[in-house]
């Protein structure tokens, strides 16, 4: 009795294993050509987001070109280092590969993930930074806010996205280029912070261009200055200067710490491999459809990769790295990271 | 005034020639089975009406808009409905929202009321939603104006106002033990890279806990864990499915109930529509205005017809509430609207605040698209449940490791990270240790959800007034809040005195 | 009927000495940890007392302190005790059917949710879902003896087989 009934099992067993087994595809020898099969990209923030927006979109692009399907996880937490753990824990045989942001250059000093010399970039776009006030704020200009800031010291209120991340860095950069000071107010996001400049609980917020698009199409925003190199188009407003164009000075900081969305692959992956992607990356990058995308993102291209992607996420690193220190919200040390501090710094 | 009722009348007109629209077989049979898998979704603990909007925001991508809408809309609606079933019938919430249900729904379902249990919870998300979408087609500018006069300190008064409902939340023993539980969960949510300063607390040099302790796996930890150790024990007593005799009166109790309706469907709109905060607050917030304002009041946590209803009707209200500041704003007023938002995003539209004047059609065909899917919630649920209750038929010994695996699945979709089972076991363990100590799960859950919303808007408003605690009152709003918070606080403490000396025996003065 | 409430009563109240006791612990251990935390904030990035990080997490943990203060003072009026905890007691408690129940479905689980998408030692095979999930449906089973052999061994598989199809593959929730 108990032996048929072990025997039960013992099939049960197998007839599963082989259903699931041709249900998965099995394990197949790679042979040909890369790439052979699924490729996995793993999204390290949640669903919804502007990175997720952006990962999938450009994955759909990249699936057309390389013939295989590119499937989209989430996998947020641990500022990113989840979602990068998972692809470097996996095989780095170049089918599973992240999808990122800026966030990344983070992973040193938030001690999370591997940092960037680890890992090779395609950096396909950005949205510009913007920082705006209200239609009804007293200021039309930024030099008339950079005067007050300087007049009355940490009285002008600024919402950003968070502490320390990217749109707070920009805020603080414009308000050491120009000697005033700032009070800057984190929030949980962008959403949260473009909510509380409508509500009048701050005066100015610093984010994307994206983000606050429509706001200022309905007239209740007014875009100061583009905290970008280049200048910007609003529809409904017109021209916004960048502050480049305002402070020769911050050319450096400027140029070398801004939003990028793209993908991140483990550095020793096969080098023929990485040639198939960056070429089927270029091309979907340069397409009309791509383009588009661009446009209702209100983003500009920067399609980097290779070894000029891989200076400037370095560049952005130090930078990142040390201003975290300097905010006190570094988990570990850039020093002890080994990360020099930029020489403009 | 005038302009406002012309308003009004014209988005009347418009929202039926919509209505009439939909009811095309296609767009029927979309939405019918877009509730259908909603429901599916919120019924399985730990699939939440987010991740039912986020994959089908990937399925309908290539779909035309206004079929999205239906699929989208139909999860959404059909989720939040789905997490009651579970609540009601084993004592784990579906869905966040649900966790407010379980306190009286599954009382009733040991009563061998499961039916009508579930025919309530059913109904009050019907009528939870079609009020929503009422409000959302009618009030959407003047809601959307209030929603913005949500600042800092209003919302940490809404926060200390819902977690001072922990002191009122029915505990199995003593009441401090209610207080205790809360407090635990406020300290839970303290875990993780704090807002303001972007400090790690508590966090014990663990990566993955920067981003804190994830309230969805939680609930599964909490109600779920401990329900699956002393099922298997056969700790409980089995719940019995409706017998025919003790079949409810539905529509009367309807009718007694009409003011406490409106007011939680009002209590629902409200929080939903102040970007943020989403109908998992509603739905707490509603179960203790109706257990503080119910003549059986004392008895909430016993299976009250009414502590069903509050929370399903508040929940339910919630997504015309949350939708509002969506179209309005752009800002999401849940996180299942959030994931609205990028699904509309997707699809070419960028809701803002000239999605109105760009498509003055959008309001009234959403909310003709969310009546269709309450209708739809209505039919599926009546089918629906007949067949779920009879799940009670099977053996606990059978049901519970399936839905272990069911749990397991749930919590590891939240985020696909394995690292929150092993979280969802320690803390399953806790939960259910302190559960044979007499600590009720729901206050924790409670802290939980709010514990970082109060922190970090308390230190937001300090920070946007120098610090200087009037800044806390000297809105108008955060001013009513703050009353209405120490009004509750004078209450409990009556409350308090009274048990003292029922549980000193009047040894004290 | 009234003994046996007054019994468990009693035990109850046992326990909660002992978890007062620990919540005490805990709450000053919490206390020392959060202003440690303000001060440290405090210097850094100068941050006023009430909006450092550790603020609301002193108040917190103060408030905890009280209640658990009080929670214990409660216990002990009512007859709490730390008796329960000498060694033949608690070996008496503990060896019993219901707790060794217990730890059955503990050890299940955790042999389950952290077994759970983790490589098998040594190699770099992921043990798979379906794998675990029918192991963990029949132990479980089985151990409750829900059913005959027969009935689990059919019941686990048809279960795993839809949860991976329907999870696995319409949800598409990348399961191990």
């Amino acid at each position: 009795m108990m032996i048929k009934k072990g025997l039960i099992l013992i099939e049960l067993f197998a007839v599963m294993a082989i259903v699931v087994m041709t249900l998965s595809g099995g394990c197949k020898k790679e042979d040909g050509p890369y790439p052979q099969r699924d490729v996995f990209v793993c999204i390290f923030s949640s669903q919804g987001g502007g990175t997720d927006t952006w990962i999938r979109q450009l994955s759909a692009l990249m699936a057309k070109d390389l013939k295989v399907n590119m499937v989209c996880t989430n996998l947020p937490g641990a500022k990113g280092g989840t979602g990068a753990m998972q692809v470097w824990s996996s095989p780095h045989d170049g089918y599973s590969i992240l999808g990122a942001s800026e966030t990344s250059v983070f992973f040193g000093v938030n001690d999370v993930a591997p940092m960037v010399d680890k890992w090779r970039f395609f950096i396909a776009g950005g949205s510009q930074g913007i920082f705006a006030v209200r239609t009804d704020s007293p200021y039309t200009r930024i030099e008339e806010l950079a005067a007050q800031a300087k007049e009355q010291q940490g009285k002008i209120k600024v919402g950003n996205s968070g502490q320390g991340k990217l749109w707070h860095i920009k805020a603080v950069q414009l308000e050491r280029a120009r000697g005033g000071s700032l009070k800057h107010i984190p929030y949980n996001g962008s959403g949260p912070a473009i909510t509380a400049l409508l509500s009048k609980e701050v005066d100015a917020v610093s984010c994307s261009c994206a983000e606050i698009a429509e706001y200022v199409k309905a007239e209740l925003v007014r875009p100061l200055v583009v905290t970008d190199v280049k200048s910007i188009n609003f529809e409904g407003f017109g021209p916004v200067r960048s502050a480049i164009e305002i402070y020769p000075d911050m050319e450096t900081e400027l140029q070398n710490l801004f939003q990028w969305l793209g993908f991140m692959l483990p550095h020793d992956v096969e080098n023929e491999k990485l040639k198939t992607f960056e070429e089927a990356f270029k091309r979907s990058v340069e397409s009309p459809e791509f383009d588009r995308f661009l446009q209702s993102q209100m983003a500009r291209k920067i399609a980097m990769c290779g070894k000029q992607a891989d200076q400037l996420v370095d560049r952005m690193q130090r930078i990142a790295s040390w201003t975290a220190k300097e905010l006190g919200i570094a988990r570990k040390d850039p020093e002890e990271l080994g990360i020099p501090r930029s020489s403009n710094h | 005034m005038m302009d406002i009722f012309r308003d009004i009348l014209n988005s009347n007109i418009e929202f039926c020639r919509h209505f009439g629209q939909l009811a095309h077989p296609e767009s029927i049979l979309i939405i019918c089975l877009a509730v259908l898998i909603g429901i599916f979704f919120g019924v399985l603990p730990g699939l939440s009406a987010t991740i039912g909007i986020a994959l089908f925001t990937g399925l309908t991508y290539g779909m035309p808009l206004d079929r999205a809408l239906l699929v989208l809309f139909g999860v959404y609606i059909g989720a939040i409905y789905g997490g009651s079933v579970s609540a009601i019938l084993v004592n784990i919430p579906g869905t966040g929202s649900a966790a407010a249900t379980c306190l009286d729904g599954h009382p009733l379902a040991l009563r061998g009321e499961a039916g009508n249990a579930n025919i309530l919870a059913r109904i009050s998300s019907f009528i939870g939603t079609v009020f929503g979408m009422l409000i959302f087609l009618l009030f959407t500018p003047l809601m959307s104006k209030l929603a913005l006069q949500f600042t800092s300190p209003e919302f940490f008064w809404l926060a200390i106002f819902g977690i001072l409902i922990c002191g009122s939340l029915a505990s199995p023993d003593l009441p401090i033990k209610g207080w205790i539980a809360g407090l635990l969960g406020i300290l839970m949510a303290m875990v993780g890279q704090e807002d303001i300063h972007g400090w790690d607390r508590l966090t014990f040099g663990n990566a993955n806990l920067i981003t804190g302790i994830p309230f969805v796996p939680m609930t599964i930890a909490f109600f779920g864990i401990p329900q699956i150790v002393k099922s298997m024990k056969g700790a409980t007593t089995k719940v019995q499915a409706m017998s025919g005799r003790s079949r409810l009166q539905v529509w009367p109790l309807v009718r007694r109930n009409l003011i406490g309706i409106l007011r939680w469907g009002s209590i629902g709109v409200g929080i939903g529509a102040v970007p943020g905060v989403g109908e998992n607050i509603a739905a707490w917030v509603a179960y203790d205005d109706a257990k503080r304002r119910d003549k059986l009041g004392q008895k909430f946590g016993t299976g009250v017809y009414e502590g069903v209803m509050a929370p399903e009707t508040a929940n339910n209200a919630a997504i015309g509430g949350s939708v509002i500041p969506l179209v309005s704003l752009g800002l999401p007023g849940s996180p299942p609207t959030a994931m609205l938002l990028a699904a509309l995003v997707l699809h070419g539209i960028r809701p803002g605040p000239m999605l109105t004047v760009e498509n003055p059609g959008f309001i009234p065909r959403l909310a003709a698209i969310i009546l269709w899917g309450a209708v739809f919630l209505f039919l599926c649920g009546l089918v629906l449940s007949k067949f779920m209750v009879k799940v009670l038929n099977v053996s606990l010994r059978i049901l519970m490791p399936i839905i272990a695996v069911l749990c397991v699945i749930g919590v590891f979709a939240y985020n696909n990270n394995p690292f929150h089972l092993k979280l969802v076991f320690v803390f399953g363990v806790a939960g259910y240790f302190m559960d044979k100590m007499g600590y009720a799960p729901a206050p924790l859950i409670l802290g939980l959800i709010l514990g970082n919303l109060a922190d970090a808007f308390f230190r937001r408003a300090l920070l946007l007034n120098d610090g200087r605690m009037l800044g806390l009152i000297s809105r108008p709003i955060a001013f009513f809040f703050f009353l209405a918070c120490v009004i509750t606080i004078l209450n409990q403490l009556g409350l308090v005195r009274y048990v003292k000396k029922k549980y000193f025996g009047g040894s004290k003065t | 009927m009234q003994t046996t409430d007054q019994r468990s009563d009693s035990r109850m109240r046992d326990k909660d000495v002992l978890f007062a006791l620990i919540l005490i612990l805990s709450s000053v251990s919490l206390i020392v940890y959060s202003l440690n935390l303000s001060i440290r904030a405090m210097r850094t990035v100068n941050a006023t007392f009430y909006d450092a990080p550790g603020f609301s997490m002193l108040v917190i943990s103060t408030g905890l302190l009280v209640l658990s203060v009080a929670l214990l003072v409660v216990a002990l009026k009512q007859g709490g005790t730390l008796q329960w905890l000498a060694p033949r007691q608690i070996r008496a408690a503990l060896w019993n059917r219901s707790t060794l129940k217990t730890l059955a479905v503990f050890v299940y689980l955790f042999l389950y949710m952290t077994g759970f998408g983790q490589t098998i030692p040594g190699t770099h095979v992921v043990i798979p879902f379906w794998l675990t999930t029918f192991v963990f449906l029949v132990l479980m089973m089985l151990t409750f003896k829900a059913a005959s052999i027969g009935y689990i061994v059919v019941m686990s598989g048809l279960c795993t087989l839809m949860t991976y199809l329907i999870f696995g593959y319409f949800v598409k929730i990348p399961l191990p």
